[in-house]
């Protein structure tokens, strides 16, 4: 059987009306559009990280992707299966974590809460009971002595932990994760990413990942979209997003004396320099924006020495995902604003 | 059959999580348990204030403890069900497991009659507790046996109210919003109609015919006409009948209002 892919979504338009509230009485109505045409897709075994500010629709679309929401217009589908018109189909084939922070019984212990949803899911009891323990190993909440707690009790770490149990319960072969990581302390938020990793690499899951974390997402994920105010700005493999950038870089010179004449000529060289004699670990630091570093750093060199001061070390600094992530949302905003 | 076995295992799924909310909460066993007595106790001291017993007794035909503590049980036992059916979904919606629940398989009709099933048995169970000894104090072991026929019908009056209540329920969702103050308002009305503290045929014509629309409320009649000592054929098959025929006519209004409930959480978005 030739699989096509995991996740497909054609130019989903969501607008929400909300009310906005100018009096104890007086509210007028207003359209949000959450999503704008958003259009992606996920491959069999793939991880990909929908990555987006607050409000950039990334819950919306995830919801849509649920059969939890109905989009305005466009399509979306899951293994070829229609999220709207059969989403009992999709329902079977995708396991969902919403919030690490609720969507639990907190009287029901984890394993009890498990074997709640496992029924809803019509799991065979003897079959239910098996996984349910094995995931709660799995998700290392028997190590936390969590499993047989109430969930009310249970710190975030525990709740996110159960949330993804939960989402293996069926264990289906598409995961829709939204910000799975979202508060977590770094022992669990990387005890979830690597269980999601896992699930993809070993039992070739696909997994769409929403975060607005650049440095998880890169961890994580095989490749990344970036959403902004409802639309795809830019997508790709971290490496590609990163090459995308202007190819400016910025060099960090660290020297023992102040490097105020340094940066004059410097600039008389044409270059850009920034934070002038900042003082770190007792030394100075200046920054200096470069098209092509390599050529530029033998004339600083130069320059320090003729002007007696003391380089201790250079530093040309790679683009981060952040960088990539402001600067998409950033012109994002600068785009709106044209119009 | 699948239909069945998946059914039992929900109701199941149910009863686990019911009862861990029960009794993990003492107070709330203690409660089922005085809760017939204490509103008994409640309504003959200010029953006794502005009447005299004997009144009660002429004019509703029956000795008054009795009649209340078995009308309280009743009650008790039917409002069960429409507590637990419309207090769900906004209990689901504000834990934030209504998600889960809606994109699983299991559909919401069949999830909304399993829904009240573990608490009104239980509300059976230790009603009955309750409800045994003061019937057989009145009336020996003719008591017992009009206890075992109370339970039984308790047990036929939420069975049958179970299709009105979803629909009314989550049709208070679909026209109103999130507006469970609409809870409030009509819980004393079904209180009132169902005519457990109020005998039928002492209510006026519109109330009565108003009433003839629960099902319980037939059900709720052939109690107290059994306590009455009126247990002519006719005049209890007739009701029972009847509240069956309103439960059956009463399912496909379930399952529309059902499918509207949910196409409109979709719609809005289902809130995680
Ligand atoms: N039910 C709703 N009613 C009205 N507006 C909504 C609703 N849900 C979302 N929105 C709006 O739609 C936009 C997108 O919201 P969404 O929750 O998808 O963003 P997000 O990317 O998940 O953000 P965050 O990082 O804060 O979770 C926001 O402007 C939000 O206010
Ligand atoms: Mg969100």
């Amino acid at each position: 059987m030739v699989l096509g892919d995991a996740v497909v979504a054609e130019k989903l338009v969501k607008r929400f009306v909300t009310k906005k509230r100018t009096g104890l009485l007086r509210s007028y109505s207003e359209v949000v559009e959450a999503l704008r045409g958003v259009s992606l897709n996920v491959g069999a075994g793939e991880v990909v990280g929908l990555l987006g500010p607050n409000g950039a629709g990334k819950t919306t679309t995830i919801k849509i992707l649920s059969t939890l929401l109905l989009p305005d217009s466009g399509y979306a589908s899951i293994y070829g299966y229609d999220v709207v018109r059969e989403a009992s189909e999709v329902r079977k084939l995708i396991g969902i974590m919403l919030t690490v922070e609720k969507g639990f019984y907190g009287r029901l212990t984890g394993r009890e809460n498990l074997v709640y949803f496992g029924s809803l899911y019509g799991m065979e009891r003897r079959e239910l009971e098996r996984r349910v323990d094995h995931l709660l190993d799995l998700v290392g909440l028997k190590e936390l002595g969590g499993a047989d707690r109430l969930y009310e009790e249970y710190s975030l770490g525990m709740k996110a932990r159960l949330a993804l149990a939960r989402a293996l319960l069926k264990d289906p072969p598409v995961l829709l994760l939204d910000e799975p990581t979202l508060g977590l302390d770094p022992p669990s938020a990387r005890k979830i990413r690597s269980l999601v990793r896992e699930m993809a690499s070993k039992e070739g899951k696909s997994v769409l990942y929403t975060s607005h974390n650049m440095f998880e997402v890169e961890l994580v994920c095989d490749r990344v979209i970036l959403i902004n105010k409802g639309v795809i700005v830019a997508e790709g493999t971290p490496e590609r997003l990163k090459s995308m950038l202007p190819d400016v870089r910025a060099i960090e010179v660290y020297s023992k004396q102040p490097p105020g004449s340094l940066a004059e000529e410097v600039a008389k060289l044409g270059l850009e320099v920034r934070e002038q004699n900042q003082v770190q670990e007792g030394l100075y630091v200046l920054k200096i924006l470069a098209r092509r570093p390599d050529e530029v750093v033998g004339d600083i060199m130069k320059i320090a020495v003729s002007r007696g001061i003391d380089i201790v070390r250079m530093k040309v600094e790679e683009p981060t995902l952040e960088d990539v992530f402001i600067y998409f949302t950033e012109r994002g905003v600068r785009d709106r604003e044209v119009h | 059959m699948l239909e069945i076995g998946k059914f039992t295992s929900l109701v199941r799924a149910e009863m686990r999580l019911v009862y861990a909310y029960f009794f993990r909460r003492k107070s709330l066993v203690v409660m089922y348990l005085a809760w017939p007595y204490i509103s008994t106790a409640f309504m003959l001291v200010f029953g006794y204030s502005v009447g005299s017993p004997k009144f009660f007794a002429e004019r509703v035909g029956v000795e008054a403890p009795l009649f209340l503590v078995v009308g309280s049980y009743l009650l008790f036992s039917i409002m069960a069900i429409v507590d637990d059916i419309m207090w769900r979904p906004i209990f689901d919606e504000n834990s934030g497991v209504l998600p889960y629940v809606l994109s699983s398989p299991t559909s919401v009709v069949l999830h909304y009659v399993s829904i009240p099933i573990p608490r009104f048995t239980l509300s059976v169970a230790l009603g009955a507790a309750a409800l045994l000894p003061v019937s057989i104090v009145y009336k020996g072991f003719e008591g017992l046996l009009v206890s075992l026929a109370v339970i039984a019908l308790s047990i036929l009056s939420a069975a049958v109210f179970i299709p009105l209540a979803t629909a009314l329920g989550l049709g208070l969702y679909v026209t109103g919003g999130e507006n469970w103050r609409a809870i409030s308002f009509l819980r004393p009305l079904l209180l009132v109609l169902i005519g457990v503290y109020y005998p039928r045929w002492l209510m006026s014509l519109p109330l009565y015919i108003l009433s003839s629309l629960l099902p319980p409320a037939h059900c709720v009649e052939v109690v107290q006409r059994v306590l009455v000592g009126m247990v002519e054929v006719q005049l209890v098959t007739v009701p029972l009948v009847l509240a069956t025929a309103l439960g059956i006519l009463y399912s496909p209004g379930m399952l529309r209002v059902s499918a509207m409930w949910e196409l409109k959480k979709l719609r809005e978005g289902v809130k995680v």
